[in-house]
């Protein structure tokens, strides 16, 4: 009964966001205890406290960063190792780990959908979030930062430890900018609630760079998608957190029923979340090739269209 | 093709607008950051031909933002470092400044009761104070709300081993008070005239 498939597959996937607050925010911050305690340390901290993501994208295109990864500074590789995920088995970090992305994504749920805006699913928001962290790559180069001061991971260590100490954290102009994005407009009142993660996230938007350069390979790990088993219920695109599967238009694919789907690799998080509403075992997750083509004998593949116009490829 | 060219010039305006975000905020950050929030360093030995520079907070110059939510509370942070060669047990205390303070020190071993770490600080190595302070009603129209310093101390002996002089002021409250140059309210390290003994260093609170 797919009600129930998809019920627990929540249910593993909330397990699995709850290790990741355990992991990287206080008070218990297991992997930062973990990280420093082999180098003699006695810390606890955030996420980027140990694996330096937002301030690791935006130094790529720094000497400085490249010159740290020679040197084997632990903290410089914590984005290259989430890079290397991505890229062989999709941003993993974004659907199982990120707690800071999964309580918008919550926080939406709390929220009927009648009052939620869905920007995601029609515009091109590959275009936005890849504008997005091509501007913050540059930042550095001219004298600008927005790593820490909108740190989203770094709000929320503060936001855990305020709860577990009970006081109200203080916040500046900045933060308050990105939890009025991150949580109450990207979150509470955008489908999906991943409003921050489709177009404000840096970190996530280089895992689906590289994602969606893997997952041409047949040897990585991908979502994938069988036609001629779709049905066309459209569970997936009603299930997508970040608005990644859409309707394709008639003659895109040969499916057993209906136009099938399309789904877009740059925005998609490999959460499967789609996997386990589908009914019909259309979509799976796994090595091979994304797609098996069955093109319709309809000469214009009028689905593409739609699929290109909000940045959707076929997987 | 007429349709191929309105998403492209779509999705380049959508690049364009993308791109332009982090820009914008890099900006705004840029002008608001400094004034709403400060950090320094504890390092130890302190070097004597480097001056330190006090960290200072006025309330009056928060971001709209911040003034509209937040206006009296705020966030400091300094890092500790063991320069010297032998580990050392280290203790942070806040002096002269008596505002309610919550403290988050990310070295584990903090033992809140005695504000020091139980474990030594290795040499080389740091960890981190955030202070996060409430003004309290009272002391908010005073031009200079706290005149004090963040001190490390050696656990063991009680030597101070560094101190980073902290100044928050309300540059609204009264001239001459603002910006940090220059006290008239208070001399630095003087108590407040109408702040009782008891209240001369902070409360012991939460530690995380």
């Amino acid at each position: 009964m797919p009600g129930a498939k998809s019920r627990r597959h929540l249910y593993i996937r909330f397990g699995s966001y709850l290790l990741g607050l355990m992991l990287f925010y206080v008070p218990a911050s297991l992997f930062v205890r973990a990280f420093y305690g082999v180098q003699g340390q006695h810390l606890v901290g955030n996420l980027c406290d140990s694996l330096n993501l937002r301030m690791g994208v935006g130094g790529l295109l720094k000497i400085e960063t490249w010159q740290k990864v020679f040197a084997a500074d632990p903290r410089s590789l914590g984005i290259f190792a989430v890079i290397a995920v991505a890229f062989l088995f999709g941003p993993l970090f974004c659907g199982w780990v990120c707690a800071a992305g999964s309580l918008s994504e919550g926080l939406s749920r709390l929220v009927p959908d009648r009052f939620k805006i869905d920007i995601a699913g029609r515009v091109n928001a590959a275009a936005i979030r890849y504008g997005f962290l091509s501007g913050f790559m540059i930042l550095p180069f001219i004298g600008l930062s927005a790593g820490c001061a909108f740190c989203n991971f770094r709000i929320l260590n503060f936001m855990s430890l305020g709860i577990t100490g009970g006081f109200v954290p203080a916040l500046t102009s900045t933060y308050i900018v990105v939890i009025a994005l991150w949580l109450v407009l990207g979150g509470m009142f955008m489908k999906g609630g991943r409003g921050w993660c489709n177009f404000l996230c840096p970190v996530g938007a280089i895992q689906n760079l590289f994602h969606g350069l893997g997952a041409r390979l047949g040897f990585t790990y991908k979502l994938k998608y069988a036609p001629e088993k779709c049905r066309t219920c459209l569970n997936c695109v009603k299930v997508c957190p970040m608005r990644a599967a859409a309707p394709a238009a008639e003659g895109r694919w040969r499916t057993a029923n209906g136009a099938g789907v399309l789904f877009n690799r740059h925005t998609c998080i490999t959460c499967n979340d789609c996997v386990a509403a589908c009914p019909h075992g259309a979509l799976s997750y796994g090595v091979g090739k994304a797609a098996v083509p069955a093109p319709a004998p309809s000469p214009q593949p009028a689905g593409a269209a739609l699929g290109a116009a909000a940045g959707r490829s076929e997987v | 093709m007429r349709v191929r060219s309105k998403r492209l010039a779509a999705a380049v305006l959508l690049f364009v607008l993308g791109l332009s975000a982090p820009v914008a905020g890099g900006y705004y950050s840029k002008n608001v950051s400094p004034l709403e929030g400060n950090k320094g360093a504890l390092e130890f030995p302190a070097n004597p031909k480097k001056k330190v520079q006090p960290a200072v907070i006025d309330v009056a110059k928060f971001g709209r933002l911040k003034r509209a939510l937040q206006p009296w509370t705020f966030r400091i942070y300094a890092s500790v470092k063991n320069k010297t060669k032998e580990p050392r047990r280290v203790g942070v205390v806040l002096e002269d400044c008596p505002l309610p303070v919550r403290w988050h020190v990310t070295d584990y071993t903090w033992d809140e009761t005695v504000r020091a770490i139980r474990e030594p600080l290795p040499p080389g190595k740091g960890f981190g104070v955030y202070l996060f302070a409430d003004v309290p009603e009272e002391m908010r129209r005073r031009p200079v709300i706290c005149d004090g310093r963040l001190q490390a101390l050696d656990a063991e002996t009680g030597a101070v081993l560094a101190a980073l002089p902290l100044r928050i002021v309300n540059s609204a409250a009264g001239a001459g008070a603002g910006g940090g140059s220059g006290s008239r309210g208070t001399e630095r390290g003087a108590r407040p005239a109408d702040v009782p003994d008891g209240a001369m260093h902070s409360p012991p609170v939460n530690s995380h």
